[in-house]
């Protein structure tokens, strides 16, 4: 099992504790993790202003992991979300696709339809299955109690993603802490949208989105807010302290990655799974995995 | 007090031939998207049903220079619930274009494609970056500027404005 | 009178239940083989063993859903509750008689009356089923208002060979009943049919007549379709298209109105506004055309009553956006309004002796749809009614052809009502309040039409006299059936009467869930709640019942019309009149329900018997 791992913008300079925990993970189970250094940005943020540019860049990523056949494998909501409308779009829309071709044709790349799209987690519990993931956990979380996030691009649009997970009642991440033994808490504000995307345009709007989740796991009490985004991390983690601040409040919600979660439960050491770098930190958590 | 005779009957359909428009003219106003709109709940005053009705009744100007239309957080939650498929992320997305070649970008999003031309990606990766990462055990990473410039039709040394 | 034995039949909801027991309680003989002269079976007639059925034929038997009596919770009110239910049941087999069986066979030619799509579907199906049919009109094969005239011509052209086609020839008058109409033809006299279908072509007329519009100004849709007019790329032409603003128009011409928008969006740059008040889209094809008018790009404004502002003959409409919260203002080029087929009533039909008024004779209610009206045997189709044209004509036509059919056919023995007429005064007021137009009236008698009844019991509620019931449903038997089953009720005794149309269903559902109700609750299944009358209301307080539940289907939606209506009435009688006696108005309650609405019914019978407690 080889995937072409996608790193995105945000992963490889803020969010060293995701990646180093995805390729732990990856490892345990087996997955070949393929670097493409050149691969750079999906497309994402320039979607806003100039939506046809940022199909080209897209289809530069779909193109360059066609050429070497392997499957795209992110670990960014966003990027993931992204790249897969992009194949959805050249796949059903001849005429974008051809003018994307004209674009793509003075960088020596051209399209070709069929590059499969994952999220890591969805690739994991895709290739390796819940049997091959229990099979890989040497140690039990029970007693710890994790909140998931989906976010919106991990399940939306859902013809894209093709039903994989139910937006209206999605349980994926779920299942996957259960398998480490711990507990995956269901919440009012399990499905709200981070902000992330409105974070350049309106702060203040973008803290408040944030702000609803983190009050409410705040006064619920968990182990940690589970995501698997760094754009997510960024309003949950990286914007806690200042929405705690506006709201002349006090948070405090350890984040992690559900990456981080699985791999302790696989064994490997906080400090491998780069918990040092995490902000809020699970210190239960962390003392409970340190032997 | 509106002028129907005064609006632009042709924007609607400017909107519908961008890519991602195009369901916009099979609105009928049921509200399931304002709905379900967080952002609208937190901030009243953006409301998708409102921007697709003032869009159906052709005020270009207002929509096109409003800054509410880039408050749209992409969460796909209208798209999901619409009963006529107007999948309005990507309708908004189409306007949004439509607004920045009219000169309406904020100035975050012009920044984007400045940062992207120049280092092929969002967030630089400099000898720093990368010594960390080697530090960690991670492999190095590069951008591709040269392939970002040519995509986007930019150079850094062509861009006249200086960045924020 | 006859002595009544207890079949029991076992069914799912009887278990722990002792035949012999409940037999003993309730007073008669538990059947083991032997003869039968009356019988209460456990089990409804459909579903009883087919050896059975033809054992009790031609004898007085009363089927009982038992189940849905019984219920669930404690072993004892089950056992009483069962014998109640028994008890009564038999209290009223010991009366009922069998009327005889010699009723006129109903006339089988069928009168369509009319022109166009829904006449000559009606008269092809009608045919089909084995009825002649006879097809009369000014010309009976002209296409009606709407009608498409290749299909209609298809269908002259295909007439079967059971169809008689009478030109030139309009109907003067009606009178009779189902199975026994007589109609008088001009050029042909007068003539007897068993069903007569009422399908006038109708006329076309603009939606907004009523609309203070410069006539001389606004185009005709059909000109504009003709000849759709273009604006300039500088300059475009502004439409503006009422289909629906007076008031809401039929399904048809709605459809036909936004049909005809979307045609005069794609000239060249003209923009439509199409005004309406509801956007009906019940037709076929309806709401794909609706959206096909959006899609094109149709600017589509839903206006409340009386919210668009007509100015200047129509040159300036203003209306309020409460999404946007502002006014808006339209100056069209051209205005034009949706039309409709509009066919005008019969006069025949307005004799208010023989008939109905209009309103009463089409029913806002779903159970009067397909062709039918509340008189029984007599359809109404086509523009008349405001069918949207083609398929739904068609179908709607299918559907009358299939009624009067059953109607017609006799098939089981017809519930006639039998009439005591030493006791009859003649009042008429049995054949004015009959809703199905099935009581007719000679020289000195009453006269039931048998194709048309349908056995709901109003005219027993409503006859001062006591003259005149269904069989099985008079008033002493039904008295005789809530003394047997009050006698055995524990206190705090209730009655609760349920109607074939909501209780039942509502019952079953319960019964199926093992529903325990409280222990006084004595149920008592009626045709229509309008069977239901003050006397019988007020018997149940006398022989004991501390309370009186009588539950009917919801406004609007009775099989015979307004028979809820009427239990409504009469229980408010009874609230007045016990309130005037000093006693508890909260003792009788109506209930509007639905066969779906199980646990609304659970509620009001908790409700009532907790009101009721000592």
């Amino acid at each position: 099992m080889r995937g072409l791992l996608f790193l995105g913008c945000t992963v490889p300079v803020r969010n060293l504790n995701y990646e180093l925990s995805a390729r732990k993970v990856a490892a345990a189970l087996g997955l070949e993790l393929v670097d493409d250094t050149a691969l750079g940005c999906c497309g994402f943020p320039l979607k806003s202003a100039d939506q046809a540019a940022a199909l080209v860049i897209a289809a530069r990523a779909l193109a360059r992991a066609a050429r070497q056949e392997l499957p795209l494998v992110a670990l960014c909501s966003a990027c993931a979300g992204t790249l897969a409308e992009a194949a959805h779009i050249l796949d059903h829309h001849p005429e974008q696709r051809r003018a994307v071709e004209e674009r793509l044709q003075p960088l020596g790349l051209s399209y070709r339809p069929g590059v499969e799209v994952r999220h890591f987690l969805r690739f994991i519990l895709e290739q390796v299955g819940t049997e091959g993931l229990a099979a890989a956990m040497k140690r039990s979380l029970e007693g710890f109690r994790f909140a998931p996030h989906y976010g919106c691009h991990f399940l939306k649009p859902s013809e894209v993603t093709g039903g994989f997970d139910d937006p209206e009642d999605p349980g994926s991440l779920a299942r996957l802490i259960r398998l480490t033994g711990a507990q995956a808490v269901d919440y009012a504000t399990l499905k709200d949208c981070c902000g992330g995307g409105v974070l350049g345009a309106d702060e203040e709007l973008a803290a408040r989105m944030a702000a609803r989740k983190l009050l409410e796991l705040n006064q619920m009490g968990v182990t940690a807010l589970a995501v698997a985004c760094p754009f997510c991390n960024v309003m949950y983690e990286g914007q806690q302290k200042t929405i705690a601040k506006r709201l002349e409040t006090k948070l405090k919600v350890p984040v992690v990655y559900v990456t981080q979660i699985l791999g302790l439960a696989m064994g490997y050491s906080p400090e491998e799974l780069g918990l040092k770098l995490n902000r809020v930190k699970p210190k239960d958590l962390i003392k409970a995995c340190k032997e | 007090m509106i002028r129907l005779n005064q609006c632009d009957p042709a924007f609607k359909y400017e909107v519908a031939a961008t890519p991602g428009g195009e369901g916009i003219t099979t609105c009928f106003a049921c509200a399931a998207c304002s709905a379900r709109c967080l952002v609208g709940e937190l901030k009243p005053e953006y409301d998708p049903r409102r921007i697709i009705r003032l869009t159906l009744l052709g005020r270009r100007e207002e929509v096109l220079s409003s800054p509410l239309i880039w408050l749209c957080s992409t969460c796909y939650s209208c798209a999901e619930v619409c009963p006529q498929q107007v999948r309005f992320t990507d309708v908004l997305t189409a306007i949004k274009n439509l607004a920045a070649r009219a000169g309406y970008a904020p100035p975050s999003t012009r920044a984007t494609a400045r940062l992207l031309a120049r280092q092929g990606r969002l967030l630089e990766v400099g000898e720093f970056e990368n010594q960390k990462r080697s530090d960690l055990g991670l492999p190095q990473v590069e951008g591709a500027p040269e392939d970002f410039q040519r995509i986007l039709g930019i150079t850094p040394q062509a861009e006249p404005e200086e960045e924020a | 009178m006859a002595r009544v034995s207890l079949l029991w039949v076992e069914r799912p909801g009887l278990e722990g239940l002792e035949p012999a027991a409940v037999a003993r309680a309730a007073g008669v003989e538990l059947n083991s083989g032997g003869p039968v002269e009356a019988a209460v079976v456990t089990c409804p007639a459909e579903e009883a063993p087919e050896p059975l059925r033809q054992r009790l034929a031609g004898k007085p038997v009363q089927w009982l859903e038992l189940a849905a009596e019984v219920g669930g919770g404690d072993g004892a009110h089950r056992l009483a509750r069962a014998a109640a239910a028994v008890a009564r049941a038999a209290g009223r087999a010991e009366l009922a008689t069998l009327p005889p069986v010699y009723a006129p066979q109903p006339a089988q030619k069928v009168l369509v009356a009319g022109r166009g799509l829904a006449a000559l579907a009606a008269a092809h199906e009608a045919a089909l089923a084995g009825h002649p049919v006879l097809l009369a009109g000014e010309e009976p094969t002209r296409p009606g208002a709407d009608d498409d005239p290749a299909e209609v011509e298809r269908l002259a052209a295909g007439l079967p060979a059971g169809v008689e086609l009478a030109s030139g020839c309009t109907l003067l008058r009606l009178a009779g009943a189902a199975g026994d109409f007589r109609a008088e033809l001009s050029r042909r006299g007068k003539e007897s049919f068993g069903a007569v279908v009422l399908a006038p072509g109708g006329e076309t007329v603009s939606c907004e007549a009523e609309l203070a519009l410069d006539w001389s100004w606004v185009r005709p849709l059909p000109e504009l379709l003709a000849s759709p007019p273009a604006g300039e790329q500088d300059r475009w032409l502004q439409v503006a298209l009422l289909a629906g603003v007076s008031r809401p128009t039929t399904a048809g011409a709605f459809r036909r109105a936004v049909e005809a928008a979307r045609r005069l969006q794609q000239g060249d740059f003209v923009q439509v506004t199409l005004f309406f008040r509801e956007a009906r889209v019940a037709s076929e094809g309806g709401e794909r055309a609706y959206r096909a008018a959006r899609q094109a790009g149709v600017l589509a404004v839903r206006v409340p009553e009386e919210g668009l502002v007509v100015r200047d003959g129509g040159r300036r409409l203003r209306w309020h956006d409460p999404l946007l919260d502002e006014d808006l203002e339209l100056a069209p080029d051209v205005l034009t309004t949706a039309w409709e087929a509009r066919a005008a009533r019969p006069e025949f039909l307005d004799d208010p002796v023989q008939w109905p008024a209009w309103e009463h004779l089409l029913p806002d209610n779903p159970r009067f749809s397909g062709g039918r009206t509340a008189v029984s045997g007599l359809y109404i189709l086509g523009p008349l009614r405001g069918t949207p044209p083609g398929a739904d004509r068609r179908a709607e036509a299918a559907a009358a052809a299939g009624d009067l059919h059953r109607l017609l056919s006799g098939g089981e023995v017809a519930p006639m009502p039998s009439v005591r007429h030493t006791y009859c005064a003649r009042c008429l007021t049995c054949v004015r309040t009959c809703p199905h137009h099935a009581l007719g009236h000679r020289v000195d008698r009453i006269q039931p039409a048998p194709a048309a009844c349908q056995g709901c019991g109003v005219c027993a509620a409503e006859c001062p006299a006591e003259a005149i019931a269904p069989p099985g449903w008079s008033n002493p038997e039904l008295r005789a059936g809530l003394q047997r089953g009050l006698a055995l009720a524990p206190d705090p005794k209730l009655v609760v009467f349920t109607c074939a149309g909501s209780g039942r269903g509502a019952l079953d559902a319960l019964a199926r869930q093992a529903h325990t109700w409280p222990a006084g609750v004595l149920f008592y299944p009626v045709p229509c709640a309008g069977r239901v009358g003050l006397a019988l209301v007020l018997k149940a307080l006398e022989l004991g019942a501390r309370g009186v539940l009588v539950a009917g289907c919801h406004h609007g939606n009775c099989r015979s019309v307004n028979g809820n209506l009427r239990a409504q009435l009469r229980v408010d009688q009874a609230a007045r009149l016990l309130e005037s006696l000093g006693l508890r108005p909260e003792a009788v309650r109506f209930l509007p329900l639905a066969a779906n609405q199980p646990r609304r019914l659970a509620r009001a019978v908790e409700e009532m018997a907790q009101e009721v407690a000592p």
